[in-house]
């Protein structure tokens, strides 16, 4: 212990009486007065705004997208050698990454990392651990690593390292780095519902993936109509109802006196993507009144176009394959969904983010 | 002196004949904390959304005419109107905060759940991610600060009951999780809320039958210590 506390004296000694230590304190003096004086006459320089290096690697098709911001980077490094203005650039090439598309690219962003000089903002002796100095660097370094953290991008080995030589081990960005790091690997497989791989993007599958979702991946799936067209001219038709539901439906005896009542459309999400389904309930009446005072659900079932057509499809197989239910009264209390509306729904989320398999 | 003895002893002898008849905590016993079927239950829960910061999502909080539950619905939107603001979107409920003298943030009614092992929530979602919210403030934390866990709602028309172990809550300030975690003051639970805040723009749904805190064996099964985050 007493050799540590030694330590600690003698190197504090050694700062304070270095020039060094004299000499940053002028110099801090200095550059105050002088920024004080840059602030009076600030004005947009033409010299000083790199946007239009973004604009021509923007317009430049013969390379892919994610080359083509890589370009507009490496055209700036060879303009300024010296690096001067980086933090104009990587500002500006921030903001329009979204643009671009390349907001989910992780190499997209330890290439905007790499811009910051190296060697400049490192910790040069003990004090700066204590008390680091207020580069703006590492307010702009945070910044591009929150918006990694909100797009759900884990930094990795090559980012740590970048700003490891930038800013050294013991500085905010690295520490900010392994902290989206840390709960990132923490809630990785947090979520039961998450769906592995890329998003589909047509109806039909998302469908049947809801269907499962809802009833269970051991249910019963009815493809009723298969999907014809693609796209948005899909029209298909499909049901699921749990293994629970099955054997009520196999077992139980229906009468004219029981109801059963399909109501919808519900609003359904699965990630991003809204969905609409109907369910096919009995009815409680006044004997099971205090257990289900909702009444006991059958099915499930996702149809495109939503028309009552395709729903007494739906009920008719049921019956079919059923046939005590059908003694049962059918009652359709459905509200007609309106397509503008849905449609207005789905271009709700829609983010400009290109998909991994679109950069190359 | 003897008699002194003699009731000393005859005292400690009650005192195990006591704790011998104390039956063994049993593992069916649930305490109802929020019965939200009950309409006046519902009206002691308050809700709020980013409207009042000048976003504009919008929400309610009321009990579903059937009385089988009570619903919290709304529209959500992140879109940001506000230049000050860099992020928006959320819609909130919670239990309203008692309080025995205004201005005292010590003296509240609190909720003592130290005999249980998790909440169980009844739930009806509509597939989107909520977080649950749990506002303990006392000497170990700030005042503003939560303990927040995720629930995932499966989505589709049947109930289900989800369960959120009191291990698994995380200490936040303001949406962000902290370096030192400090475990969950059970003795002096204030409020109990729920939270939408998953960055997808349209309407949501969450019903919601009752709020219990329950005992649960199989918990205790599973790594309980917290791993903290340490640089």
């Amino acid at each position: 212990m007493a050799s540590i506390t030694l330590c600690i004296r003698k190197a504090s000694q050694k700062y304070l009486l270095s020039n060094y230590y004299l000499s940053s304190r002028l110099l801090l003096a200095r550059t105050i007065k002088t920024s004080f004086q840059d602030c009076k006459n600030l004005e947009p320089q033409e010299s000083s705004s790199y946007g239009h290096l973004l604009d021509e690697a923007k317009k430049d098709q013969s390379l892919a997208v994610r080359e083509r911001f890589a370009e507009a980077l490496m055209s700036y490094m060879s303009l300024e050698k010296n690096r001067s203005g980086h933090m104009k650039f990587i500002k500006e090439g921030l903001s329009r990454m979204d643009e671009f598309g390349l907001q989910k690219d992780l190499l997209s962003y330890n290439r905007l990392l790499d811009l910051f000089p190296k060697g400049r903002f490192n910790n040069k002796s003990f004090f700066d651990t204590l008390w680091p100095k207020p580069h703006p660097q590492i307010d702009l370094a945070l910044e591009i690593l929150s918006k990694m953290e909100d797009n759900g991008i884990r930094p990795d080995n090559v980012t740590y390292t970048i700003l490891c030589e930038t800013f050294s081990r013991i500085s905010l960005p690295v520490q900010k780095c392994e902290r989206i790091a840390f709960w990132f690997d923490k809630f990785e497989d947090i979520d039961p519902y998450r769906i592995k791989g890329d998003m589909p993007t047509d109806l039909y599958t998302l469908s049947k993936m809801a269907l499962q979702r809802i009833s269970g991946e051991d249910c019963k799936v009815w493809n009723i109509k298969e999907a014809e067209g693609e796209g948005d001219t899909d029209s298909f038709v499909i049901a699921a109802s749990s293994k629970k539901q099955v054997t009520f439906l196999k077992s139980s005896s229906f009468s004219e006196e029981t109801v059963l009542h399909v109501d919808g459309p519900h609003l359904m999400w699965l990630q991003k993507m809204p969905l609409f389904y109907y369910s096919l309930r009995l009815l409680p009446t006044s004997t099971n009144d205090s257990e289900n005072p909702d009444g006991i659900i059958l099915g499930v079932c996702l149809c495109q176009p939503p028309t009552q057509e395709s729903l007494t499809l739906w009920i008719q197989t049921l019956q079919e394959e059923y046939p005590l239910t059908k003694a049962a009264t059918v009652v359709y209390d459905v509200t007609v969904l309106n397509e503008d509306y849905y449609s207005e729904l789905k271009t709700l989320n829609k983010s400009s983010a290109l998909l991994p398999h679109q950069l190359e | 002196m003897a008699k002194l003895v003699r009731s000393s002893l005859r005292s400690y002898v009650e005192g195990v004949k006591k704790t011998i008849a104390l039956k063994p905590l049993d593992d069916s016993e649930k305490l109802m904390l929020w019965d939200l079927r009950d309409e006046d239950c519902v009206n002691e829960w308050e809700c709020i959304s980013d409207e009042e910061r000048g976003g504009g999502s919008q929400a309610t909080f009321k009990s579903n005419k059937k009385g089988t539950g009570s619903v919290f619905e709304g529209v959500l939107n992140t879109s940001i109107k506000n230049t000050e603001l860099k992020y928006s979107g959320y819609c909130a409920i919670r239990s309203k905060p008692v309080k025995y003298r205004s201005l005292d943030l010590m003296k509240m009614d609190r909720k003592d759940v130290s005999e249980f092992d998790a909440f169980e929530i009844r739930v009806r979602g509509d597939g989107r991610k909520f977080f649950a919210n749990i506002h303990a403030p006392g000497l170990a934390t700030r005042a503003d600060n939560l303990w927040q866990y995720f629930i995932f709602t499966r989505g589709g028309p049947e109930w289900e009951d989800i369960i959120l172990p009191f291990h698994k809550f995380f200490l936040t300030h303001r949406g962000y999780f902290q370096d030192r975690q400090v475990v969950l003051p059970l003795k002096s639970i204030a409020t109990f809320g729920l939270l939408v805040a998953d960055r997808v723009n349209g309407p949501f749904k969450l019903e919601i039958q009752h709020i219990k805190a329950v005992r649960c064996k199989e918990i205790h099964t599973e790594a309980s210590e917290k791993e903290l985050f340490d640089y």
